[in-house]
């Protein structure tokens, strides 16, 4: 995590034209950003040239970039926007199951808690996108991306009381979509299983 | 499973640590006893694992390559310059108006102090070049200010200066001061009159008193004037260098008024020093071709008068020294060279007690002197600035709101999005005013911004607009008035097909009876239930649609306080408004 004098100094080098301040800012960025995409985008192609577009459109806008919000949260907010703009020109149904973003771990170790955590993890992301677009940006920005009420407020131009009921709502909708995989109904999906996400 | 909705919807909060302190508490103890929202509380915080069960991956090196390689060789555009170098660029400005001043003043004090102190005849007559007065001198009129009788005006021109006085550079500025000063010394000493003003000349000290006399004339003057002008802007930025011209000729009025003035000035050479802010507002009352001006020198006699003269170092020149350097206009004063204002800004924080007094004449100053972009964009940001406005008719005040308060912030980004601009009018100001209570007032009830924005856009502009405040259409582009005729001639006739009815019925004596009448009324709330708001923004949406882009609308948002704030959002480029 950089800090914030860290981020007004990175994005001063980048303002005077310091490609290599870029290339840093693509490092601490780009992961993030491309899941962020992936998460909103069809395919994987498609991601690609939307991060793209996103990574030259900070670069080309960073100059109006005054520092008055986190750079993170600038730089979500641009991402967003390329994202839903995206959206509303392809207007996919439901977002496709994406077996790239799929945890690769040592399931040796552990074979059964790896593998409660893994359906777990499945049964979320299938339940995240079975919801609404305005519940699920909400959910990803916070709980993906750790950002805070007042950060996906920001990101999403809505006041922060809108972020705390979307939240709300979107996870009472995430339980009732996950039925017994929660709270320990689900038998594989115990709490002993999951001790260890829990921690 | 029994459910407990009484906290709900601060549940997840409160997991996220997101709850302020007391109502955490709250909720804390309300879950620690309520079991449906312990389990609640509990799956949500497993679900939230499972979310973030998921990893994030590095970025592919392909794709890192693919981000870079199309990234432009050049700078970012628009970069901002890094602080330093503005500063470097305000104190080399503020050089050269120092020296500027120096090679100004230097002769024209040598040459008096030469003929004033020097061996000669001590009753010869100063030469025109070196008149105190400001006042433009009759035609023949071969006696010094120090030797005419005490009856002739003192003039104002402190705040207004004839400017041929400054054309020339041959008068020095601080002839009221010194004038004031010495025509004291000639009532009791007649047969000393030049040499008092030789001494008075010598003594800085005596020179400040003078400039803090000379502010308290003004300000003495300026209590009588309504608040509002008080606080008016120049009546048009765009015409400032024609109030230049305008007051080189020195009117028939401006004597007049020059005239009404002296009792003030002999009452402030005895009264205390008092400077406000307001001070040298006489000139926009005797002549409005010279408001300008006279804030001006208002403002460069004030700095001087509080010894700050800011980073340019005017308090070190004479007092008419700095409206000199103000009058300069295109390099001179707080403006030079797209410098800081930072003597105005000195200079109130030694004289002005209110705190919004300095951001006024921050702008104020800035703007009268001229200057092209700096200051403002100092204020209110990069795009801050004077432009023309979309007639081109009239100057805009084109305010950045960004830096404001939040709220102005939000509506900054939406017309940014819609390609538009914010344009600052408030209260009763119209837009050949400028209004400075919109950057002064912190928290006003009420303030109206004007925006324009690209009209195809306008539709989505106002839905969002209505979030924050009353929003009016008041200017649209040609294509659109039709549009406003058409909606204007339907509600004309929604008003004659129910309300005529109802009236007559009503002239009748028969209202409130029929079933007709109560079928009408209800046609009519349907008609008309919307609430003005709604319908104004139902015109808006209307004038939105079907517009050529690039057409500039132009929309008047009244914003008043609500109790709900919204935070501050970041910055964002130019691009398409999101759509939820």
């Amino acid at each position: 995590v950089v800090s914030l004098h860290d981020d007004r100094r990175l994005v001063r080098r980048i303002q005077q034209g310091d490609r290599r301040a870029f290339e840093e800012f693509v490092d601490s960025y780009g992961s993030r950003i491309h899941a962020l995409v992936r998460r909103n985008v069809e395919n994987a192609s498609d991601g690609e040239d939307v991060t793209q577009e996103i990574f030259v459109d900070l670069y080309r806008s960073i100059g109006s970039f005054r520092g008055e919000a986190a750079l993170g949260t600038w730089v979500y907010r641009v991402a967003m926007n390329h994202c839903l703009k995206h959206r509303q020109r392809t207007r996919p149904a439901c977002l496709p199951y994406d077996e790239a973003l799929d945890a690769e771990e040592d399931w040796r170790a552990d074979p059964m808690r790896s593998a409660a955590r893994q359906e777990l993890s499945d049964q979320v992301r299938v339940a995240l996108d079975g919801l609404s677009a305005l519940h699920r940006d909400v959910v990803i920005l916070h709980e993906l991306h750790g950002l805070t009420y007042q950060e996906v407020a920001d990101v999403l131009e809505v006041p922060v009381g809108t972020v705390k009921s979307r939240l709300s709502n979107a996870f009472r909708r995430l339980r009732e979509s996950l039925g017994g995989y929660v709270l320990g109904q689900g038998t594989a999906l115990g709490p002993e299983a999951l001790g260890e996400v829990s921690r | 499973m029994s459910v407990c909705t009484k906290y709900s919807d601060d549940l997840k909060a409160l997991v996220d640590g997101e709850l302020p302190i007391a109502r955490r508490w709250v909720v804390e103890r309300h879950v620690a006893a309520c079991e449906p929202c312990r389990d609640e509380v509990a799956a949500m915080r497993q679900i939230g694992d499972g979310l973030r069960l998921q990893p994030l991956e590095p970025l592919d090196a392909a794709l890192r390559a693919r981000i870079l390689a199309a990234i432009p060789d050049r700078a970012p555009e628009s970069a901002r310059r890094p602080i330093p170098r503005r500063f470097s660029l305000a104190l080399a400005g503020s050089a050269v108006a120092i020296a500027l001043l120096i090679f100004v003043f230097r002769p024209a004090h040598d040459e008096f102090m030469d003929r004033a102190g020097a061996p000669g005849p001590a009753s010869a007559p100063l030469p025109r070049s070196v008149t105190f007065s400001p006042v433009t001198p009759k035609a023949g009129d071969s006696k010094p200010v120090a030797d005419s009788n005490h009856s002739e005006p003192v003039s104002p021109a402190m705040a207004a200066p004839p400017s041929d006085v400054f054309r020339k550079r041959s008068i020095p500025p601080p002839a009221v001061t010194m004038r004031t000063e010495t025509r004291a010394a000639v009532v009791n000493k007649p047969e000393a009159r030049e040499s008092e003003v030789v001494r008075h000349d010598n003594q800085p000290a005596a020179r400040t008193s003078g400039a803090r006399s000379d502010i308290t004339l003004f300000d003495s003057h300026s209590r009588s004037q309504p608040e509002w002008e008080a606080r008016k802007m120049p009546a048009s930025i765009s015409r400032f260098g024609a109030n230049l011209a305008a007051a080189e000729q020195k009117s028939e009025t401006q004597k007049a008024l020059d005239k009404k003035v002296e009792t003030p000035a002999l009452q402030a050479q005895n009264g205390p020093a008092q400077p406000t802010v307001a001070a040298g507002r006489i000139v926009h009352q005797q002549d409005r071709s010279k408001e300008s001006l006279g804030k001006v020198a208002d403002k460069d006699s004030l700095a001087t008068q509080s010894g700050a003269g800011g980073n340019l170092g005017i308090g070190a020149a004479p007092a008419g020294a700095a409206g000199m350097a103000g009058f300069g206009g295109a390099g001179g004063g707080g403006g030079f060279g797209g410098g800081r204002p930072d003597a105005s800004v000195a200079a109130q924080r030694g004289s002005a007690p209110p705190a919004e007094a300095g951001r006024r004449t921050n702008v104020n100053g800035q703007l009268a002197l001229g200057a092209q972009m700096s200051p403002l964009s100092t204020l209110y940001g990069r795009d801050a600035g004077i432009h023309p406005s979309s007639s081109g008719k009239t100057a805009l005040l084109k305010l950045d709101v960004e830096n404001l308060e939040q709220k102005r912030g939000e509506v900054a980004q939406i017309t940014r999005a819609a390609n538009g601009t914010v344009t600052a009018v408030s209260g009763e100001q119209r837009r050949d005013n400028y209004s400075l209570d919109y950057a002064a007032s912190k928290t006003p009830e009420e303030t109206e911004l004007l925006l324009e924005v690209d009209a195809a856009k306008m539709t989505g502009v106002l839905d969002k607009l209505s979030r924050l405040g009353d929003v009016t259409v008041r200017q649209v582009p040609a294509p659109a008035q039709a549009k406003v005729q058409d909606l204007a001639n339907r509600n004309q006739d929604s008003n004659y097909r129910f309300r005529a009815p109802l009236q007559e019925r009503a002239e009748a004596g028969t209202a409130g009876s029929t079933r007709g009448e109560t079928q009408l009324r209800q046609e009519m709330t349907r008609s008309f239930g919307d609430s003005r708001e709604q319908s104004r923004l139902k015109t808006g949406a209307a004038l939105g649609r079907g517009l050529a882009p690039g057409a500039v609308a132009t929309i008047t948002l009244v914003l008043r306080e609500k109790k709900d704030r919204r935070p501050a959002a970041a910055a964002k480029p130019a691009q398409e408004p999101m759509k939820k």
